[in-house]
């Protein structure tokens, strides 16, 4: 640094200057309280001495008091975000939680949805009394789904919509629109107003092929999927 | 004050973080992600979908769902890197009129940094919505063996994104950062980066403030991806074995549950010595259900994937060899990517440096928290850390016989100037061509063409007797300003070099003018959807209290109602969202009065 207009070096080399410079200096001490007067003064009797002067002690004082606020204010500002994020950090960690809770389970509602369906076989008495009680299961798991706001995704029929669907293929069918999901593989499920789970679906598209070949030459759907 | 996002712009994921204090944290989406996929999709409708949600609907758009952009950036489509890629991708790679790769959807094309952006908007959207204001300002890595126009291309796609790209940082450097090290120490360091879908090491030497990448190399088409695939093979050759007549391959959600069951096995047998393969209910035959169950110990897995993992020696031996040093030489071994979690990949790495590996960053976002360090570096948030920036590549030009002379190295650390002396090779030769060029390859046409010029007016003399001075000067934003002066006459001639591939400042103008459009558009289909949702479920509730509550209202009250219900019917149809927003307000006012007069009974009754 070259200027001695900055402190403490500033002082001491207007200290050794003499009697003049020595004044400035002890204005400038005592320059948080007498400001403004004091800067008059100095700039009547510094004289040559003025570069360290009280005037420019105060300018000093002063752009360190606005750097001083600014960071103030900056760290009130992060304090502020930081308390708003931590609450948000703390409902995402508890969301994120039962999220992960539930995926994990998912895959087991799956299997049992799976058993029922196998189950339309069930002859003797004893094991149609088994399938009934599974339902009752599954009855009893859906309602405690509907407690945490899990919400099975309807996904068949609907148009396809890659915000809950995920296409595992497409199909040629003329039951349902094209663009709309012709077959469920896998049910989804939201929680709340977020996804937990997306249905993973088959798509319907034309029967005839109207579409033409991809600009590559090669049909849109040849190729690797990512 | 706006803050410095550090962005990890990947092939397959992108990760976005920033500095909390003296801690760099990743930012998680709204969905809660902590990595979004680099996958933008384009639907008939014109909308645009960018990560998760566009890869979920990538099979029934496969032509205008664009992913791995990043390995067509800042490249000519006539690179042979660009034209595999193209054989294989289900959506269109064009040359541009600079022959730039390009990528066409429908009657659009895109440039690579254009698709990049919206992935890089994304990052920034998700950092908005976690600190709640504003972010415009970026730190961007790319691998380290990037060159100008690929760096730069990355610069353009932030600036379409509406950032301020600060600093465009190497991987490893990144990484380095994240873990910790110091640019003052004198170190050697190897970073053994293995991610979803492609294999990197580097060899970074640090000291005097500088990382300086010595050497690169790697496999682009090797990493995690390929080892959940060879799990998936074997749980489907156990799965034949024990039901040769059923074919799973056919079978997408069966074939799904495996790819699924698969990956969950590799990440437990990271911890676990064994883990069980579980699916109830996989398939059937002859109408019975079969289920599969099997048990994969961590050694199975490894003997699968062992030549996968053997693979990635080669590239260390190779960026070795070219930064001139032995295993040994290494004094810390940095571990990048997911991948590179599995016990016998550590195994492995630390046989082959005689080092262990640093760990305890976790290795999918360690290269976007340096990312946000480097950002807190350029803010001052973050001091103990000096960091330069240096050229990737040499600069240079062409001499005689097509042999490319290297006028700054690589790795110096830039703002920096050099020049060189050159002379004519034939007599009277009246002027000199200057070919700028950038690389590592001896002969000129292998490196990468920046500029051309001539300086002409040189005096007749003798070959080699002219003094022509060559000047390359690149400032702190990397960009190059390339000089030739003729010493004996004074005359000289200099060009900022553009580089002949990627965008031009009008690109770029336009490509962001139509990108704050399609914001717009894109805001009010958002504000149509959200406000037709809001009626939708005022309808619901409305016609309800309608028809429960209806007769409480005096018979001029109830038409009133039911018009408004109407209208606000025919509104949401028509799908305007001023008129929805108009039509929802007047319902609510009116069917609120049911909810006044209920009340008001039951306050006096």
């Amino acid at each position: 640094m070259t200027s001695d207009t900055h402190d403490p070096e500033g002082q001491r080399a207007s200290g050794e200057r003499g009697e003049q410079a020595s004044g400035g200096t002890a204005h400038s001490q005592d320059g948080h309280e007498g400001a403004e007067g004091g800067a008059e003064r100095a700039a009547a009797d510094s004289g040559e001495a003025g570069e360290a002067g009280p005037e420019a002690r105060i300018a000093e004082l002063e752009k360190q008091a606005d750097d001083l606020r600014d960071k103030w204010m900056r760290a009130q500002a992060d304090l502020e975000n930081h308390r708003r994020r931590a609450r948000k950090e703390v409902e995402d960690a508890r969301e994120d939680g039962k999220k992960r809770t539930l995926a994990e389970l998912l895959p087991v509602v799956d299997n049992l949805e799976r058993a029922l369906e196998h189950a339309g076989t069930a002859t003797t008495d004893e094991a149609k009394s088994i399938v009934d009680g599974v339902n009752l299961v599954m009855r009893q798991l859906s309602q405690s789904f509907d407690r945490l706001s899990v919400q099975p995704i309807e996904a068949e029929g609907k148009p396809f919509d890659p915000a809950v669907h995920e296409a595992m293929s497409q199909i040629e069918t003329a039951e349902v629109a094209p663009g709309a999901v012709a077959q469920v593989l896998q049910r989804g499920y939201t929680l709340g107003d977020k996804l937990l789970r997306p249905a993973l679906v088959v798509v319907a598209k034309a029967p005839e092929r109207e579409e033409s070949a991809g600009p590559n030459g090669k049909s849109p759907d040849d190729g690797e999927e990512r | 004050m706006s803050r410095v996002i550090g962005i990890d712009l990947g092939t397959t994921n992108s990760c976005v973080a920033i500095m909390d204090g003296e801690d760099a944290v990743v930012i998680p989406s709204p969905e809660g992600a902590r990595t979004t996929p680099s996958v933008v999709a384009f639907t008939q409708s014109g909308e645009r979908l960018v990560g998760s949600i566009a890869k979920r609907q990538a099979v029934t758009n496969a032509a205008s769902t664009v992913f791995a952009v990043k390995r067509l950036m800042g490249r000519k489509a006539s690179d042979e890197n660009v034209e595999d890629m193209a054989a294989s991708t289900p959506f269109a790679i064009v040359a541009a009129n600079n022959g730039d790769a390009h990528v066409a959807v429908g009657d659009r094309r895109y440039a690579p940094p254009e698709i990049a952006s919206m992935v890089l908007a994304r990052m920034r959207e998700t950092a908005e919505a976690y600190l709640g204001e504003s972010v415009g300002e970026a730190v961007i890595t790319v691998p380290a063996y990037f060159d100008d126009a690929q760096r730069q291309a990355t610069k353009d796609a932030g600036r379409i994104a509406g950032l301020d790209v600060l600093r465009i940082v190497n991987e490893p450097t990144a990484a380095a950062l994240a873990y910790g090290r110091a640019a003052e120490a004198a170190e050697r360091l190897a970073v053994y980066d293995l991610g979803g879908g492609t294999f990197d090491v580097s060899i970074l030497e640090t000291g005097g403030g500088v990382f300086r990448v010595q050497s690169t190399s790697g496999d682009s088409f090797l990493g995690g991806d390929d080892f959940d695939r060879a799990l998936v093979e074997e749980i489907l050759r156990r799965f034949g074995e024990r039901h040769p007549g059923v074919d799973l391959r056919g079978d997408k959600l069966a074939l799904q549950r495996v790819v699924e069951a698969a990956e969950k096995a590799k990440l437990e047998l990271s911890s676990a010595m064994e883990t069980d393969i579980n699916l109830p209910f996989l398939a059937a035959e002859n109408g019975a259900p079969i289920h599969f169950e099997s048990v994969v110990t961590r050694g199975e897995l490894e003997a699968l994937v062992e030549p996968l993992i053997q693979r990635t020696i080669a590239p260390c031996r190779r960026a070795l060899a070219d930064a001139g040093l032995a295993a040994k030489d290494i004094d810390v071994v940095l571990l990048v990517g997911g991948q590179t979690r599995m016990p016998r990949v550590q195994e492995v790495v630390t046989e082959f440096f005689g080092a262990a590996p640093s760990r305890g960053v976790n290795p999918d976002e360690v290269v976007a928290m340096g990312a946000a360090i480097q950002g807190g570096v350029l803010t001052g948030d973050v001091q103990e850390v000096l960091l330069l920036d240096v050229t990737p590549l040499s600069l240079g030009v062409e001499t005689a016989g097509g042999v490319f002379t290297p006028v700054i190295a690589r790795n110096t650390a830039i703002p920096a100037r050099a020049t060189k002396e050159f002379s004519t090779a034939v007599d009277n030769q009246d002027f000199v061509n200057v070919h700028v060029l950038q690389g590592e390859r001896e002969m000129a046409e292998d490196n990468k063409s920046l500029a051309h010029f001539q300086l002409q007016g040189i005096p007749p003399a003798p070959r080699g007797v002219p003094r022509i001075e060559v000047a390359l000067d690149i400032d702190a934003n990397g960009c190059l300003t390339v000089s030739a002066q003729d010493l004996g006459t004074g005359a000289a001639q200099s060009v900022e070099v553009v580089p002949t591939i990627g965008l031009t400042e009008d690109d770029i103008e336009r490509i962001i003018a139509e990108a704050d459009a399609s914001a717009e558009l894109d805001k009010a289909r958002r504000e149509l959807a959200e406000v037709r949702s809001r009626a939708e479920a005022l309808l619901h509730t409305s016609e309800r209290a309608l028809e429960e509550f209806g007769d409480v209202l005096s018979a001029s009250e109830y038409e009133a109602l039911k018009a408004d219900l109407e209208g606000c019917r025919r509104a949401v149809e028509r799908g305007e969202a001023e008129a929805v927003k108009a039509a929802v307000g007047r319902l609510e006012t009116s069917s609120q009065r049911i909810g006044e007069i209920l009340y008001e009974q039951a306050g006096g009754g």
